[in-house]
């Protein structure tokens, strides 16, 4: 099993939000991969749409930007019928089809197809994601102490991928990239290149093997893995050699975990170095911790975390 | 007048919020407190992109607006507050300096799907003031997870610590307070 999601997805510069498409508000891309159900921004703006009808039921009339917000259904309902496209097509997985159903997607039968067909091509998504200090461990995938992954997949291949701490440390990639398909990778060399603007980095292969596939939309949109560093923002498809070998160099489960978790602290560290000792107390790191912290250099962390 | 802990609600906040927190540190801490007339809400600070303040902007004014002669100067706010590379705050403050900031907003029990509980939301305002003005009398993070000063990453970690210093922290504030 090759083929991706994001290959089923028409090739897209920008990810316009749902929001955005249905007019509601100018300018938002989406960051979530359309996972909806898991973005704030969607949750905030179903909020005050919520705010909005109740208080016009009160009879009040909200006012200003904020008063003119109405849910991105509500919006494409007043368009035409032919104007009002099936909500796959905004996600940018199929051509344009309209929504005959008034966006009740629950009771769409194309929908319940769809979701069928996509996932049998999609990337199995983990389902068990350990949270490590709020960065994501998914069990079954063994992790290589320079911050990449392997998951064996059938016929006899592995996938390969950059984890979660690696990609939210160094922040949105605009450039991923692995060997051809038919060059040898070797555990532990730097094979696979990064890049955020003008700093470039290495990353080690967790096994040896040939390159079978690779995922060619990381050349142009690195940040898909930054959004999906398990599933769609895998980076090449390996037929190891010597895995059994390899296996005993990567960690696993309780292995993995305790591993980030001593990461985490010494990145802790790393930024009180820089930075002073933290007097801020609260949540989890963000998504872009080397934007948000230049000071913390790009070559150290590289060196520190990335081992390259 | 004794020296004071200065307590300054920022935005719209519940007057018996204030109230319980500033009983809560004279009753633990001994120090006395008196409130502030409050700040506005700190539109400056707003990000739209997160739909949350940020936290350093507002430390920031509070430490030019610092009264003098006082032994602190806490803001409290219902806002929900970050910083750039952390998802959120519960609160902040000069390491060895007197100003800090708290916010109610992720410590109220409701935000987490449970019902209203006004003893559990003051236990964990009251342990996260008095945890940040641990840092303004230069107190850093303690590793003992029951200690008031062990840093909470989620709302577990301030629910179980106790509203106390460890006998090693308590040691370090003697020391630090008989140097200042
Ligand atoms: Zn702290
Ligand atoms: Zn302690």
């Amino acid at each position: 099993m090759q083929t991706t999601g994001s290959e089923n997805r028409l090739k897209r510069q920008y990810q316009p939000c749902i929001w955005m498409q249905a007019g509601v508000v100018d300018h938002k891309l989406c960051h979530e991969d359309y996972n909806c159900p898991r973005c704030r921004y969607d949750r905030v703006m179903n909020n005050l749409a919520e705010e909005n009808i109740s208080l016009k039921r009160s009879g009040i009339i909200p006012f200003g930007k904020r008063g003119r917000i109405v849910s991105w259904k509500e919006r494409l309902l007043a368009r035409p019928l032919s104007k009002r496209p099936c909500i796959h097509h905004m996600k940018g997985r199929i051509e344009f089809r309209l929504c005959h159903m008034e966006y009740r997607c629950g009771s769409c039968d194309f929908d319940q197809f769809f979701d069928d067909q996509y996932s049998v091509h999609a990337v199995v998504r983990p389902v068990d994601v350990l949270d490590v200090k709020g960065f994501k461990i998914p069990q079954g995938y063994y992790f290589h102490q320079g911050h990449t992954w392997m998951k064996i997949e059938e016929s006899s291949s592995v996938r390969i991928g950059i984890d979660d701490f690696a990609l939210r440390l160094l922040g949105p990639l605009d450039k991923i990239e692995a060997p051809l398909v038919g060059r040898e990778i070797r555990q532990g060399r730097g094979d696979i290149s990064i890049a955020r603007g003008k700093n470039t980095a290495r990353m080690l292969s967790p096994v040896s093997g040939i390159v079978t596939s690779i995922n060619s939309t990381l050349r142009e949109d690195g940040c898909l893995a930054n959004r999906n560093p398990y599933s769609e923002g895998w980076v090449m498809m390996v037929r190891p050699d010597s895995l059994r070998m390899d296996m005993k160099n990567l960690m696993i489960h309780n292995e993995s975990s305790a591993f980030m978790d001593k990461q985490v602290d010494l990145l802790c560290r790393e930024i009180e170095e820089v930075a002073g000792p933290m007097t801020t107390d609260g949540g989890f790191f963000g998504d872009d911790i080397f934007g948000n912290m230049p000071q913390l250099e790009w070559g150290r962390l590289a060196k520190v975390f990335l081992r390259t | 007048m004794s020296k004071c802990v200065f307590i300054c609600p920022i935005g719209i906040i519940a007057s018996d919020i204030i109230d319980r927190l500033m009983a809560c540190v004279e009753e633990r801490c001994g120090i006395n407190c008196e409130i502030y007339p409050p700040m506005e809400t700190p539109r400056y600070a707003y990000d739209d992109r997160r739909f949350q303040y940020d936290s350093k902007m507002i430390l920031k004014q509070m430490i030019k607006q610092c009264p003098p002669h006082n032994l602190g100067f806490m803001g409290v706010t219902a806002l929900d507050l970050f910083v750039p590379i952390l998802k959120y705050v519960y609160g902040l403050s000069q390491l060895d300096g007197r100003c800090s900031l708290i916010s109610t907003y992720r410590l109220d029990p409701a935000l987490y799907g449970e019902p209203p509980d006004s003893d559990l939301l003051m236990s964990r305002i009251g342990k996260t003031a008095i945890h940040e003005l641990g840092h303004s009398f230069g107190l850093t993070h303690c590793r003992n997870p029951r200690c008031i000063m062990f840093a909470s990453t989620k709302i577990e970690h301030t629910d179980f610590k106790q509203p106390t210093l460890c006998s090693t922290c308590l040691e370090v504030l003697k020391w630090k307070i008989k140097m200042m």
